[in-house]
């Protein structure tokens, strides 16, 4: 592992939040959304990059669909009412 | 952080959510159920509603299978409760009881996108957004 030699230092805001100095967040891949686990330790707070944000590809390109067919929240709440009715003949009362 | 107390029951409209990446807290509660971070259920009535809705979206059959198996291992697929069970729920749209019963049969924390649903299940057990979810589990 090749560590960065010089220190980087990051400001507190007033509500709390930090930047990651973009050298390090393009070292662990680090990118906008992502989610990172604060973990405690002897020193201080260690940033540990989730697991939870690798996307499996088939996953990925489900999402760049759903961005191209420009599907939003309010269209899936929609979508699935109309369906859970059908659903619902289907199941209970046929 | 592992935490195995809580049950949460996913709603349809979180696991589209998750898979289309409308809403990515909702794909973490997933993954999070995945990884055997939590305990995460459907029933056999919401992978039947997954399937009609990503048709409804036009996904191609490939697609629309592997995001079932996808579901289903993040989830635990439950039986469908009967109908007969559901005369005790008094909600705004009777379609719902399924997912309601459903969450309610396993001692569940109901999640949803659905507000209106929200609102109907608060009488009977605990409803969040995926957001909150992740808070309950500090993820």
């Amino acid at each position: 592992m090749q560590y960065l030699s010089e220190t980087l230092f990051g400001k507190v805001t007033k509500a709390g939040t930090i930047t990651i100095p973009k050298k390090l967040r393009m070292k662990y891949h680090i990118k906008v959304g992502d989610v990172v686990k604060y973990a405690d330790v002897d020193d201080g707070i260690k940033i540990v990059p989730s697991e939870l944000t690798s996307i499996p590809p088939k996953i990925k390109a489900m999402w760049d669909e759903a961005d191209e067919k420009k599907i939003s929240m309010k269209e899936i709440v929609e979508k699935v009412k109309k369906v859970r009715s059908q659903v619902y003949n289907e199941e209970y009362e046929a | 952080m592992k935490n195995t107390k809580l049950n949460f029951f996913i709603d349809t409209t979180v696991a589209i959510s998750a898979i289309t990446g409308r809403n990515k807290d909702a794909w973490i509660l997933l993954e999070s159920g995945k990884k055997k971070l939590v305990s995460l259920f459907v029933n056999e009535f919401v992978v039947k509603e997954i399937r009609r809705t990503l048709i409804e979206f036009e996904f191609s059959q490939e697609r629309i299978n592997y995001a079932i198996d996808y579901v289903s291992e993040c989830c635990t697929v439950m039986k469908n409760v009967p109908k007969a069970k559901f005369s005790k729920y008094a909600i705004g749209d009777r379609n719902d009881i399924p997912i309601l019963a459903g969450a309610v049969q396993e001692s569940a924390i109901l999640v949803t996108e659905d507000n209106a649903l929200k609102n109907d299940a608060k009488k009977y057990l605990e409803c969040v957004e995926p957001s909150e979810a992740l808070k309950r589990l500090s993820i």
